[in-house]
């Protein structure tokens, strides 16, 4: 029985939203399918791995009946992907096989029933909603999500704090080894809320919001959050547990500052770190009055050298860093001038926008 | 080169619940009750926690709006103005200095005297066997004397648990059991390799498992 005839682009886009979290593996089958629905002539593709679920429905409405199966995500990716832009219609057959057709080609994949589909209910109401334009979430989640840990035993590390207070948006993120804090006014009195999302999700959310003043909803349920933005819908869990203070890794008193242009400085530890040690990735910053030095050096002994002018006169400071710190919070930062500030070469630095409090990047150094 | 990484956790302060020895439950009751002795004596082993009880006194004491002071008889001498405090806690008895067995023996009667504040001492010994003069042995014994009993091995790993999950790390058992076996026994040294660990962890980005352990004890055991 046909079941639903549409343009390639028209399923192939959808599905492409949802699949991005179906886990390769996974002890329970029916998670490595997609859940395809037809209802009132909207098609919908709805993927979980039980930690987050995303939904998003086709853009157009499709003639037919309505109809809800579930089939392997990869595999249906991977043939809407291979074959050309055309017509592809979809058959229901018995014995719980769909044929999949298109042109010459044809398919016939295995299904499972739609009702054994695991969902993720909502959880209860929410406790703080407010939405904002998707460019604004998505510039500020560019200004930090570089900075989240990677499979750390440290769990709300392997994720991103979301603060709400009166008229404020902040998002932070750290793996102990430099912290990025981004902040965004909104008009409305939030109320004071936190949760820390998982690096999942945000890798995800990320991937999908898009650069327009289309607003994202978002809505802090009782241990979720739900993301609703054009007509994709993403629940998921926060991480359990406490996110640090980070005020108290803001360095107040660092008195060694100078403005430099970020793409000089940007193109400079550029081209030094093509030397620098593959293992380690240190870089040696040389200050004096007027000048910076920067100084990698391999462990095959190649060194690079840069030298940059800059309007300083704090003294002789050397000091350590990992190039890739440097690197992240300079091709993220949304600003043509920076400022650093040091304070010793034990201590950390911090990175600003001058005359704007809303991004604050804290890096700690290497010891040489 | 080393990374050095932020410090996010705070240290907690010593508490009276994050010392979790039942067995020492009635120090706790006594150490906290208002209207009882004013003079306390704790003697035990090194490393039952004598001196975590004397410092969590002291939180407790500045929570409830007393002036408060922790002497150490071992690392300091003892200032006369100590005795300006109303909760005065004096550890390591035993290591006094002749001229701080004056003081505190000096303390110990202004204290008698004004009818007010309270002080706490510990040393390794009970009252009666502290080398100390005749006079301030005789007036340690007056007050409460408690022996802290030490910690079982339980009591430890239970520990060690509550101090990783108070800085929300996962840690498999093994390294706990571990640490029992191959660190020193004593529980503030258990705790602080604990420290040690999570800031190495962190700056290697590495999960805490036996193998990490190892590294790191083969780095530190040279140094005390």
């Amino acid at each position: 029985m046909l079941i639903l005839q549409a343009e390639r682009d028209a399923l192939l886009k959808p599905l492409l939203a949802v699949t991005g979290i179906v886990e390769r593996r996974h002890t329970l089958p029916i998670l490595s399918n997609v859940l395809i629905e037809k209802k009132a002539g909207v098609v919908s593709f709805l993927a979980t791995d039980l930690e987050i679920q995303i939904t998003t429905a086709s853009p157009d409405s499709l003639p037919g009946e309505d109809f809800r199966l579930t089939t392997s995500a990869k595999k249906l990716q991977d043939i809407l992907r291979a074959i050309p832009d055309s017509t592809v219609t979809l058959d229901s057959q018995d014995g719980g096989r769909l044929v999949l057709k298109a042109g010459k080609s044809r398919f016939n994949l295995q299904t499972l029933p739609a009702d054994d589909f695991p969902f993720v209910a909502p959880n209860g109401a929410a406790e703080s909603t407010f939405s904002l334009p998707q460019r604004d979430l998505k510039r500020l989640l560019s200004q930090v999500q570089f900075a989240m840990a990677v499979q750390d035993i440290r769990y709300y590390l392997n994720g991103l704090l979301l603060q709400t207070e009166g008229d404020q948006v902040r998002l932070v993120s750290t793996d102990g080894h430099r912290l990025a804090f981004a902040a965004a006014s909104h008009d409305g009195d939030l109320p004071k809320t936190e949760v820390i999302l998982p690096r999942k999700t945000i890798l995800e959310l990320y991937k999908l919001l898009q650069d327009s003043d289309e607003l994202i909803q978002i809505e802090l349920l009782n241990n979720q959050v739900r993301f609703s933005f054009g007509s994709t819908v993403i629940i998921s869990k926060v991480v359990d547990g406490k996110f640090p203070d980070y005020n108290r890794v803001i360095p107040l008193d660092n008195d060694r500052l100078f403005l430099i242009e970020r793409l000089t400085f940007l193109h400079a530890l550029q081209r030094a770190a093509i030397l620098a040690n593959e293992k380690f990735r240190g870089v040696r910053l040389v200050l004096k009055n007027g000048a910076m030095s920067i100084l990698c050096t391999n462990s095959e002994q190649e060194e690079a050298e840069e030298e940059l002018e800059i309007a300083y006169d704090g003294g002789d400071l050397e000091i350590g860093f990992n190039i890739n710190y440097l690197l992240d919070v300079l091709t993220n930062l949304p600003a043509d001038t920076l400022q650093l500030a040091f304070g010793d070469a034990g201590r950390s630095a911090l990175f600003t926008i001058p005359g704007n409090s809303n991004f604050k990047y804290i890096v700690m150094p290497m010891r040489i | 080169m080393d990374q050095l990484v932020l410090d996010l956790t705070p240290t907690p302060l010593p508490g009276f619940d994050n010392f979790l020895a039942k067995r020492n439950r009635e120090i706790i009751s006594a150490l906290t009750d208002t209207a009882g002795e004013r003079f306390i004596y704790l003697w035990g082993e090194p490393g039952c926690g004598k001196t975590h009880l004397l410092q969590a006194w002291i939180a407790h004491a500045e929570r409830t709006g007393r002036a408060s002071i922790y002497l150490d008889g071992k690392a300091e001498h003892l200032p006369d103005f100590a005795r300006e405090a109303s909760f005065i806690a004096v550890d390591h008895v035993d290591d006094l200095a002749p001229d701080d067995q004056i003081t505190l023996f000096s303390i110990y009667n202004s204290l008698k005297e004004s009818g007010e504040g309270r002080l706490l001492m510990a040393g390794r010994l009970p009252p009666m066997r502290l080398p100390v003069r005749d006079d301030l042995r005789t007036r340690l014994g007056w007050g409460l004397v408690f022996q802290v009993k030490a910690l079982s091995d339980q009591d430890k790993l239970a520990a060690l648990k509550q101090h990783a999950a108070e800085r929300q790390l996962s840690i498999p058992d093994d390294v706990f059991r571990y640490l029992l076996t191959h660190w020193r026994r004593d529980l503030g040294s258990l705790l602080g390799v604990l420290d040690t660990l999570d800031r190495y962890s962190l700056a290697l980005q590495r999960p805490i498992t036996v193998p990490l352990v190892k590294t790191l004890l083969q780095t530190t055991r040279s140094e005390p």
